[in-house]
């Protein structure tokens, strides 16, 4: 058995009773094959733990539509929730037939695919504390999706002293919480600045033109941050900028 | 064993989440009844067994489980009550023991708390595009092997596979050390 099998074996916890020994050996003599193991069992680790919170989140929701079901016994209520099921089901199938019909997607289509909320990858917040300072709270607040807080933590922030990186963040909640038009001078300025944040604002600033159906604007934009090659989304960019040919 | 019940095993283990839900809604009942002798309010009882059925799930999907002496309910008010237990002992809270007590044997979990390794492995991991997360998933995730991820994907063969997982493997390593993306 080579080593990798034995790790992969070892991970999904089917090591016979020599092979475990043999296993044993190698993580107390042999280096690389240690930190192989130790490589694959925390990607193992993570996986899992992205895929326990998709799993939660199905249970939860589960719970709710019960709920919801549970409290609509009135036979009215719940002929009025077939008929728009029925109708749901019928709009949706108009949408599925155009689509097949024409596989290009509208602006707002591709927004809602493309679009996610930037990850805090400025400022680790600890959970537990009580934040002490006002850029710490908008942290906080950012990465609990309170994007209204956040901006005006930000900005509380911003005016203590003025940084390119957090005023991106603070671009980032005023997007998030629907005030585009705000945000986007803000992405504009730090775009053409050549910063740290340069690119996700080049994206950013696209997906929001793509939101509002500005195609060429956006295409612009991905074409811009497409020059910068820094390898930030490089895949998606492609992508998209494959589908906005069709426009 | 019945074969319903052997059908649901291979549904769980081919990763078929529409079995969890399964799993989920047959047992709710008997398991909230359950863990009311231990003095649970609703919530934290849903909670935990919500966190059992999911434990169970991951079981079968990612190391291949298979009962054969005994039956999903049992596996799973097993895990339930370790999770029980294991809520008690952390909200510190004095209870009684149940009659049932003794009829159920606890199935203790794997601790499923992450390093800070991890943690960051499991943020950026979402970052890779999905055809990425795809190929690592069924590789280290569920533990098929390359010859496995063939005949169930797309891939034409071996050698694609192995040089696309070390492609993305790279990928994430490269988005942890310079969090860009």
């Amino acid at each position: 058995m080579t080593n990798e099998t034995l790790i992969q074996k070892q991970l999904q916890g089917q090591l016979s009773n020599e092979q475990m020994n043999q296993f044993n050996t190698l993580m107390e003599t042999d280096n690389a094959f240690a930190k192989a193991y130790e490589e694959q069992h925390s990607l193992k680790k993570a996986i899992a733990a992205n895929e326990r919170n998709t799993l939660k989140k199905q249970l939860q929701s589960l719970e709710q539509g019960d709920q919801t079901s549970t409290s609509s016994k009135n036979p009215l209520t719940k002929w009025l929730a077939i008929a728009a099921v029925i109708a749901i089901a019928l709009i949706g199938s108009t949408y599925f037939f155009q689509d097949l019909g024409n596989a290009s997607k509208s602006g707002t289509e591709l927004y809602a695919t493309y679009y996610e909320a930037y990850p805090n990858v400025l400022q680790p917040v600890t959970r537990g504390n009580t934040p002490e300072d006002e850029l710490s709270e908008a942290f906080l607040a950012y990465e609990n999706g309170a994007y209204e807080d956040a901006a005006t933590s930000f900005k509380i922030a911003l005016d203590q002293k003025e940084d390119q990186d957090v005023r991106f963040y603070y671009a980032m909640s005023l997007l998030n919480s629907g005030d585009t038009q705000s945000a986007l001078p803000i992405l504009d300025t730090i775009a053409q600045s050549d910063s740290r944040f340069s690119p996700q604002s080049y994206w950013y600033i696209a997906l929001s033109q793509l939101q509002s159906e500005n195609k060429e604007s956006a295409k612009d934009n991905l074409l811009q941050l497409d020059a910068l090659d820094s390898g930030f989304k490089t895949q998606k960019i492609e992508d998209l900028l494959e589908q906005l040919e069709d426009f | 064993m019945a074969n319903t019940e052997h059908n649901l095993q291979e549904r769980l283990r081919a990763n078929d989440s529409t079995a969890l839900t399964e799993v989920y809604n047959a047992h709710k009942d008997a398991f909230i009844s359950f863990a009311k002798g231990y003095g649970l309010d609703y919530d934290a009882i849903v909670d935990i067994y919500q966190d059992a059925t999911i434990a169970l799930y991951q079981n079968f999907a990612m190391g291949q489980k298979s009962i054969e002496n005994s039956s999903i309910k049992t596996y799973l008010f097993g895990i339930g009550k370790f999770k029980i237990f294991d809520h008690l002992k952390r909200a510190q809270k004095v209870y009684a023991l149940p009659d049932h007590h003794e009829l159920v044997a606890e199935i203790p979990t794997e601790d499923d708390t992450l390093t800070t390794e991890q943690e960051l492995l499991a943020r950026y991991f979402k970052h890779l595009g999905e055809r990425c997360q795809e190929v690592l998933k069924l590789f280290y995730y569920r533990g098929l092997s390359i010859q496995e991820i063939v005949d169930s994907t797309h891939y034409k063969d071996q050698n694609t596979v192995k040089s696309h997982k070390s492609r993305c493997l790279k990928q994430l390593k490269s988005l942890i050390h310079s969090p860009n993306d």
